[in-house]
């Protein structure tokens, strides 16, 4: 009875500051955290970060769970959420999960396709227009390092968001995070609308065979080295992130390491993605979350994907204008990075317009060249932040 | 619930910062283009073909 007693008041204890807009605050990320799982479980989207985010913002918005933390010197209020923060100053406060993780996505891509065609690469830089447009819009409500970070939801490239809200210090990485990885899993819902308002049908119909080139083992060997030192030397902010990327592809392709390899591919990446996953939402508390600056990141999250979209087909519609052999200007929305998603959307539509259209080994091209883009265009925004460019 | 503060709106951010947009766009192209050139050269000198 004692300890019932004790339990019971200390629990009151840790609730007695609650009013009941708390509690209904609490209610409403109950029903987020749900409708995540909800949208992992049953739409199968992005299920192995957004039911971990799901279940995490569960276990934060539990009454008594959170610890309220006053600085003595600023007087600012901040919350402990036990392991959970532990995490996070772990793997996220020092971008160690995120980095870690792109060498689990090096080791996974195949640059293969890319490296055969190379001039593909041009889309993927266009495809980067929204991360930058989308900066100058939220430049509009929000401090320029926060319009930075949120600009970067359109790099579609959860580790790339999470590296650089963390470096510049936002105070909005659980909504840039949940924006980031929401519109990801959201691709083949938000590019196809976008990519049919862009082209013809005529466009659409533009057919590109896919001619098959033997790439040597020493450029495949090459090529990750070759773009970390490119990278490095341009915005040596970024270097980690190209790094890591690349260290993992570098593992995959030079033949000799395959055991690390497959490790990389699945182990790693995966055991990382279940600490990354429940650890974002240790910033998803109903207190820092339910604001109405996290309603206009989600607006400014979607405006980048679509922008993002709309740059890489009107790059390519431009470049049609000059080019003989032309390309079908949907390979340019697989430029978004958002891999391996985008590449077979653009895929999809391509059959969808004819049957016989197999767009599939340019777009898997042109949304790999995306992902290092994604990744250059992360360095760039860093480095504006830092002061640095 | 929702913590309807009053938001900043300064809509001459946007234009002012335009600039971090084209410089942004030019760097990654010009990133982009160089490493175009470095795998043309690579398959070139290694004889992918």
């Amino acid at each position: 009875m004692e300890a019932l007693t004790s339990w019971l008041a200390t629990w009151a204890s840790r609730v007695a500051d609650m009013t009941a807009t708390d509690w209904i605050s609490m209610v409403a990320m109950w029903a987020i955290g749900g409708i995540l799982i909800f949208l992992a479980i049953k739409k199968d989207m992005e299920p192995t970060l957004l039911l971990p985010m799901g279940f995490g913002a569960i276990i934060v918005n539990l009454p008594g769970v959170a610890q309220k933390v006053v600085d003595a010197a600023t007087g600012k209020v901040t919350y402990s959420f036990g392991p959970l923060s532990e995490l996070f100053g772990a793997g996220i406060a020092n971008e160690l999960f995120p980095l870690i993780l792109f060498i689990g996505i090096g080791a996974m891509i195949d640059f293969g396709p890319l490296l055969t065609n190379p001039k593909l690469m041009i889309f993927g830089a266009a495809a980067q227009f929204g991360i930058f447009f989308t900066f100058a819009m939220s430049s509009m409500f929000f401090d320029f390092k926060d319009a930075l970070s949120i600009g970067v939801i359109g790099a579609a490239d959860g580790p790339t968001s999470i590296v650089v809200a963390n470096e510049l210090g936002s105070t909005y990485v659980g909504a840039i995070m949940v924006a980031a990885y929401s519109y990801m899993a959201l691709v083949p819902i938000i590019q196809p609308p976008v990519i049919k308002l862009l082209t013809t049908k005529k466009e659409r119909l533009i057919r590109m065979p896919y001619e098959p080139k033997s790439v040597s083992k020493t450029t495949k060997i090459l090529f990750p080295i070759i773009i970390t030192a490119v990278v490095g030397i341009v915005a040596p902010d970024s270097v980690y992130l190209v790094g890591f990327l690349m260290f993992g592809n570098l593992i995959r392709e030079c033949g000799v390491l395959n055991s690390l390899s497959e490790t990389a591919q699945k182990v790693l990446a995966n055991l990382i993605t279940i600490f990354l996953g429940i650890t974002i939402a240790t910033k998803m508390y109903y207190a820092d979350f339910l604001k109405t600056e996290t309603l206009l990141i989600l607006g400014l999250g979607l405006v980048a994907f679509i922008i993002d979209t709309a740059g890489g087909v009107l790059f390519a519609k431009l470049l049609n204008l000059f080019m003989k052999k032309k390309v079908n200007p949907m390979i340019g929305a697989a430029g978004i990075s958002a891999f391996p998603m985008s590449g077979r959307v653009v895929h999809k539509l391509g059959l969808e317009a004819d049957n016989q259209n197999f767009l599939l080994m340019h777009s898997m091209a042109v949304n790999v060249s995306g992902q290092i883009a994604s990744v250059i265009a992360g360095g760039i925004i860093l480095s504006f932040g830092l002061g640095a460019l | 619930m929702l913590n309807l503060i009053k938001l900043a709106f300064n809509p001459m951010n946007f234009v002012n910062n335009l600039g971090y947009l084209g410089v942004g766009m030019l760097i990654i192209i010009l990133v982009m283009a160089v490493i175009i050139g470095a795998t043309a050269l690579l398959n070139k000198i290694t004889g992918g073909k």
